[in-house]
């Protein structure tokens, strides 16, 4: 039995189940440094989520690998993104500490590369 | 109060949305048809070799002397299947019949027939490409195809979408090593072949097509330019990512995977070298050590197996696997093709020799 599949799919499933769980977490924290900073925070943390999703989705061995971790991933990753969007009236647009560039920076940097990817893929025709 | 309510209706409402894209773009895993055709005795045998795995359509073929048995799963005896790597044993024949016809020799160097300017795989021998010992490496090195191929296989595409002047320049960028030890080379399969078309003064498709596949009668075996050479009902195989996978055209690669072929035509190639007519039986002689305890031809390889000597190759594309087992003394042979990336050999090897693989 190849065990390659299985550990690349615990490791790309895993990467992204973490991200998303930490970004919920986050979410429904009001308080203490493991919380959302600002609206860019949202931004950056949700487009890396699902950064990690779709790497997940292309690159598993889903022929092997269990496909129900593939809902547990999207439903951990809607939890998360509900949980920013409950959290985001409450959050400053831009907050004033030392990492708000980069987290402006890292937001917009991710976002732009999972557009352009999605895009590619659409017009590929990958999920069709 | 109202701006709470708000934002729980665009929390549930993002969420749903998360929700409906993930199951949109949800990946596929088949499972084994359950329309059944053939005889029911192998259905029976094969069924439980096939459970548990990721398979869709699957025919199976269990040829015994002058009786054949089929098992069909979503499928009959004209359904295509991409056949891969079994491509090799057909440009193993072909070369087997070209040395007959006095065209080439086992020794005739590569730079003979392919331009290659001294490069150093114009020094390697027909012989050697044809059993994986030229020192070709298994595909081309240059980064641009490494990129080229790591995007393919991991989008469902044609990781080979090459031209012949591009397999040359592959070839003659590439370094020797091990030369003489068995290193499986689908780069070396690929100029093989074209360097038997140079050698007949043709193209390799019309070559296979003549010398091979018209005195075989296989009329339904195609070797496909393009999506237009294909039916529109053509079978689509399954990556082993979940996803429906771009057809492997034969292009430049084609003499080492570019084979589309039906259990009906399969049957009788196979038969014909069972029975030893078909062109270029040379090619199924164990000659040389295949570095994993078995022996190879021209492609084919030779191992044991539950006590029986086992003449074998098997193929796979991005969607499809395919597996041919020649049990050549007891003049019986197992046939198995697929259009997932599932593995068929410890099936058909089963079935052969009765003996778990």
């Amino acid at each position: 039995m190849d065990l390659v599949p299985y550990a690349v799919g615990v490791f790309l499933n895993g990467v992204c189940a973490l991200s998303a769980s930490d970004t919920l977490l986050r979410a429904r924290r009001n308080g203490g440094r493991y919380r959302l900073l600002d609206r860019w925070d949202v931004l950056a943390r949700l487009s890396g989520t699902f950064f990690y999703l779709l790497i997940a989705l292309l690159m598993t061995s889903w022929a092997v690998f269990p496909v129900a971790v593939w809902y547990l991933d999207v439903a951990l990753a809607a939890a998360a993104a509900a949980g920013a969007v409950l959290r985001l009236p409450g959050l400053p647009a831009r907050a004033a500490d030392q990492g708000a560039a980069t987290r402006r920076v890292s937001a917009v940097g991710t976002l732009v590369f999972l557009a352009a990817a999605v895009t590619a893929l659409l017009v590929l025709g990958v999920f069709d | 109060m109202r701006s709470r309510t708000r934002a729980v209706a665009a929390a549930c409402a993002v969420a749903a949305l998360v929700v409906a894209v993930g199951v949109a773009v949800r990946p596929h895993t088949p499972t084994l048809s359950a329309e059944e055709a053939g005889d029911p005795g192998l259905l029976d045998r094969a069924r439980p070799l096939l459970a548990g795995a990721a398979h869709d359509r699957v025919s199976v073929i269990e040829i015994d002397g002058d009786r054949s048995r089929h098992a069909h799963f979503g499928a009959d005896e004209h359904t295509g299947y991409e056949i891969g790597s079994v491509t090799k044993t057909m440009t193993g024949a072909l070369l087997a019949d070209a040395i007959g016809r006095g065209e080439v020799t086992e020794d005739t160097r590569l730079g003979e027939l392919v331009g290659l300017d001294g490069a150093p795989a114009a020094d390697a021998t027909l012989a050697e490409l044809s059993s994986h010992r030229s020192g070709l490496p298994k595909l081309p090195g240059r980064l641009t195809d490494h990129i080229t191929s790591l995007v393919a296989s991991n989008l469902g595409r044609d990781p080979y979408p090459y031209d012949y002047d591009t397999l040359v320049a592959q070839v003659a960028a590439a370094e020797l090593s091990d030369r003489g030890e068995s290193h499986y080379s689908n780069m070396g399969t690929a100029v093989l072949g074209h360097a038997l078309a140079n050698a007949a003064g043709t193209d390799y498709a019309t070559l296979v097509r003549e010398r091979l596949l018209d005195p075989l009668g296989m009329d339904e075996t195609t070797l496909p330019d393009s999506r237009d050479d294909l039916p529109e009902d053509a079978t689509v195989g399954y990556t082993d990512r979940g996803r429906l996978a771009e057809p492997w055209l034969a292009h430049a690669y084609a003499p080492a995977g570019g084979v589309r072929s039906t259990p009906a035509d399969m049957e009788r190639y196979v038969r014909a070298l069972l029975e030893g007519a078909a062109p270029g039986m040379a090619a199924l002689e164990p000659r040389w050590d295949d570095g994993q305890g078995g022996r190879i031809g021209f492609a084919w390889v030779v191992q044991e197996h539950g006590g029986t000597e086992v003449t074998w190759h098997n193929g796979g594309t991005g969607g499809f696997a395919a597996m041919v087992a020649l049990d050549r003394e007891g003049g019986r042979a197992v046939l198995a093709f697929g259009n997932t990336t599932t593995g068929l050999e410890p099936l058909a090897l089963e079935l052969l020799t009765g003996e778990d693989s």
